[in-house]
């Protein structure tokens, strides 16, 4: 019944466009507007910044598509990175572990605080969005706490070799992004486990049901969330080469907005990692062509929660059933 | 005086009520009776404004003619409906919520919303604080509350679905001597109640409905149980249903003593190539006993076998690898994610099947998916289908793919043909058949008397929880089904 025909591949290429390829259509928007706007946009220097200053918010955005997907939310990622970062950012400073040993520390870390929001959530039935509003505080407190809001700067260089070092002109972490971006794309699309996060999200008491053990899915996805949190927060913090309580808090609204954009549906059970990392770049672009046009980072703060305030209005919009509607008001009036 | 005149609904391939014409006195019990599906529920609703009937029928209060309400309409008429689960707000106290709406003095005052609340308690012998939260009240007094509520509107007409369902029998009591009150005001109280000794306590009047059609009214005194019943059921069954060839075989699965989940000592064996009818009527327990042997609620007591040796299933992932998969009765809620593809679908239960390591292998997915596409002729043009653009018969199908994907030795059919439409129940009928000449063991819920009749080898009937009888195939009639079910033992 398949029809195989040029035009009907057109047609249905077309439509598919419209359902989910809106985030491309904004992208492309964006490259010309920009453009215009500044020559500079698509100078090699700006488009290399663009790059190499997205590697981690697009690494943390692989992190928000798995807990995204599966139908849950957390808020808390931006203080977890605060807490990895600041947790590791002192190992290295005040002691002389190697490299080796700080990453796997710092994943640890990072899964086993999003392991307690999905314990949490999933066996106590809570809402994830209150129960990560909660633990984010708690892991605020907790890095300002080790770090006595001080911040730590001169990280080892062996720590730093993933952003100074470059292969064929760009940073290792580039490659490592890209590797992040591939890995979950094959476990999201190819695995079993993919498979069973998607359909939790699509329906937790379905798949409940079908025989998916979804409480412990679900966990596993803010469990995963935060580990793959923790890979960004290292790689932020060889970039950055400093580290405090206040960095990482923030990344979590680019993240959810760049997710929503995306096509990931607040609902879950729906999204592709084409789409978030598509969608993360127009979250960057939209910073970098501002910070280019000399506007302040306060202002971007605004703009930012604008488009996160309109991408979750068309989401709702794409979601919502048409009603029936259906009025007699003509026997009411005659008897009124 | 509520007079209802040729009232018909038709939702699409359904005759809900069929040409129905009704009167109800003032300060008249009435009970309004019917099994399942008889067309109570939508009856009320079109008198409640909640749905619109077809043309040509006539909705009077007291000479005051309507063609059809809605829900403004029918309270400035005076209908007042109880549901079984109450809405109320239940933070604020239970004064507040009876005059709810209400702007009763100059300025709000708790005490004088108390003080009037009271007196109306007083009036009609409500035990009921008016200065308690709700939130603390049982659910019983929380209906008293939704019943004062009406009462304060001036309602005249008071519809009562199934109210005595979550009330203990003290409670009850209150209850009857309220609505004894009500209808000393001249209040009319049409009442629904599957059970049959409390319309012969209080009610006047019984009104009987079935498949739709009106069938007599009849004086409470002048009735009995047995005609009743006759009356309820009496119905043509000219549904063909396809026949078998196997008989049935050992024991497959046995439940014994299953407790919990509101059901109590419920045991059944389940045979090879059979398949078991569970009746009763709505709330009976059967869905809950089905929760409790497919893992997705956990029992309190009691034991499952499967082929004679003792399994464990305390979820759902556990009855299916123990080969116990359920259709369940909400297809869109609990049976398919609908935003997904047939093909993901398809693949939820039996991913194991198509896995290698962890990862999917695409192409024996699309095979499986293809395979039961063709063997249950689910019409769809492609398996990368949306499930929820499918037409019902379809979704069915879907979620009876997925089951059997999981490749299970018994399959609990919740409901299975509900909402779907005469050509795809004949498919659902003849798949059940294959699936039991197949030697698998088949277990039906189902409201459908002419389906459960019709399917079943065997038919368990329950009632309020326990179970309240076995039928073999020759002992099955409607009349049967129907006493068990509404605890008639003889």
């Amino acid at each position: 019944m398949q029809d195989n025909s040029f035009g009907a591949k057109l047609k249905s290429a077309g439509s598919y466009l419209y359902r989910e390829g809106t985030v491309y259509i904004i992208l492309v928007v964006l490259i010309i507007f920009f453009s215009i706007f500044n020559p500079r946009f698509l100078s090699t220097r700006n488009i290399y910044n663009l790059i190499t200053q997205s590697t981690y918010i697009v690494i943390a955005g692989m992190g928000i598509c798995f807990v995204m997907i599966g139908g849950g939310i957390d808020l808390s990622v931006g203080y977890q990175m605060a807490v990895v970062g600041c947790v590791s950012g002192i190992i290295m400073v005040e002691t002389s572990l190697p490299w080796w040993i700080v990453w796997p520390i710092g994943i640890v870390l990072g899964f086993l605080m999003g392991t307690l929001n999905g314990v949490i959530a999933s066996k106590l039935h809570l809402f994830p969005l209150i129960v990560t509003i909660a633990t984010s505080e708690v892991f605020k407190g907790i890095a300002y706490t080790i770090t006595s809001s001080k911040s730590y700067s001169g990280m080892p260089d062996a720590f730093r070799a993933l952003y100074k070092t470059k292969l064929f002109g760009l940073p290792l972490d580039v490659y490592l992004t890209i590797l992040v971006v591939v890995a979950t794309w094959i476990v999201l699309n190819k695995t079993h486990f993919g498979r069973d996060i998607l359909a939790v999200g699509g329906n937790k008491e379905c798949a409940r049901l079908s025989g998916i053990r979804a409480d412990l899915i679900q966990t596993l996805c803010f469990s995963i969330t935060g580990a793959v949190f923790a890979i960004a927060t290292l790689d932020m913090l060889a970039q950055q080469n400093m580290t405090s309580a206040t960095t990482g808090p923030g990344t979590e609204i680019t993240c959810l907005t760049a997710a929503i954009i995306g096509g990931i549906s607040m609902m879950g059970g729906k999204g592709n990692v084409i789409g978030m990392v598509a969608g993360i770049f127009v979250m960057q672009m939209i910073s970098n062509g501002m910070q280019l046009a000399g506007w302040g980072s306060y202002t971007q703060y605004t703009v930012k929660g604008i488009i996160l305030l309109l991408a979750i209005t068309f989401d709702a919009l794409k979601s919502r059933p048409k009603a029936v509607v259906r009025v007699h008001k003509d026997e009411e009036k005659k008897t009124a | 005086m509520l007079k209802l005149e040729h009232i018909s609904k038709t939702y699409p391939g359904v005759r809900a009520l069929n040409d129905v014409s009704l009167e109800f006195e003032d300060g008249e019990i009435h009970a309004l009776l019917g099994e399942n599906g008889a067309g109570k529920s939508t009856l009320i609703k079109i008198i409640a404004g909640a749905i619109a009937p077809d043309g040509g029928g006539r909705i009077s209060f007291d000479g005051k003619s309507f063609e059809q309400m809605t829900p403004a309409l029918s309270t400035q008429m005076g209908v007042a409906v109880i549901y079984q689960d109450v809405s109320l707000v239940t933070p604020m106290t239970v004064a507040e919520n009876i005059y709810m709406g209400s702007r009763t003095g100059k300025i709000y005052s708790k005490k004088r919303l108390a003080g009037m609340a009271q007196k109306l308690f007083d009036e009609y012998g409500f035990e009921l604080d008016p200065s308690q939260k709700v939130s603390q009240l049982s659910p019983a007094s929380q209906q008293m509350v939704e019943i004062a509520k009406a009462i304060s509107n001036d309602a005249k007409i008071m519809i009562m679905d199934e109210p005595t369902a979550p009330l203990a029998t003290h409670e009850v009591d209150i209850l009857f001597s309220i609505i004894e009150k009500l209808k000393k005001k001249g209040v009319t109280v049409i009442y629904i109640s599957h059970r049959m000794e409390e319309v012969f306590q209080i009610t006047e009047r019984i009104s009987v409905l079935r498949d739709g059609c009106f069938v007599k009214t009849l004086r409470t005194a002048d009735t009995n149980r047995r005609e009743l019943v006759s009356l309820m059921v009496g119905r043509e069954l000219n549904e063909s249903f396809p026949s078998r060839a196997n008989k049935p075989g050992d024991v497959l699965l046995e439940a014994k003593k299953l407790t919990g989940n509101s059901v109590e000592d419920i045991s059944f064996s389940l045979h090879r190539g059979e398949i078991l009818g569970f009746a009763g009527l709505v709330g009976s327990g059967r869905t809950e006993t089905m929760e409790l042997v497919c893992g997705a609620k956990r029992m309190e007591s009691g034991e499952l076998c499967m082929e004679g040796k003792k399994v464990s299933v305390k979820s759902p992932a556990e009855a299916i690898d123990r080969g116990i998969a359920l259709i369940p009765e909400d297809r869109k809620e609990q049976g398919v994610i609908l935003h997904n593809t047939v093909l993901f679908n398809v693949s939820l239960s039996g991913l194991k099947k198509v896995t290698k390591c962890g990862f999917i292998n695409k192409k024996k997915n699309k095979e499986l998916a293809e395979e039961y596409r063709s063997e249950l002729s689910i019409k769809v043009p492609h398996i990368k289908e949306m499930v929820v653009n499918l037409s019902g018969g379809n979704q069915q199908k879907v979620v009876l793919a997925k089951s059997l994907a999981a490749d299970p030795e018994v399959l609990i059919f919740d409901e299975p043909t509900k909402g779907i439409d005469v050509g795809a129940k004949q498919e659902i009928y003849q798949l059940m058949n294959r699936l039991a000449e197949a030697g698998k063991g088949l277990i039906m819920i189902s409201s459908d008397m002419e389906e459960i009749l019709g399917m079943s080898d065997r038919i368990i009937v329950l009632c309020e929880g326990r179970i309240a009888g076995e039928l073999s195939k020759e002992e099955f009639s409607q009349e049967r089904v129907l006493q068990l079910a509404s605890g008639i033992t003889e």
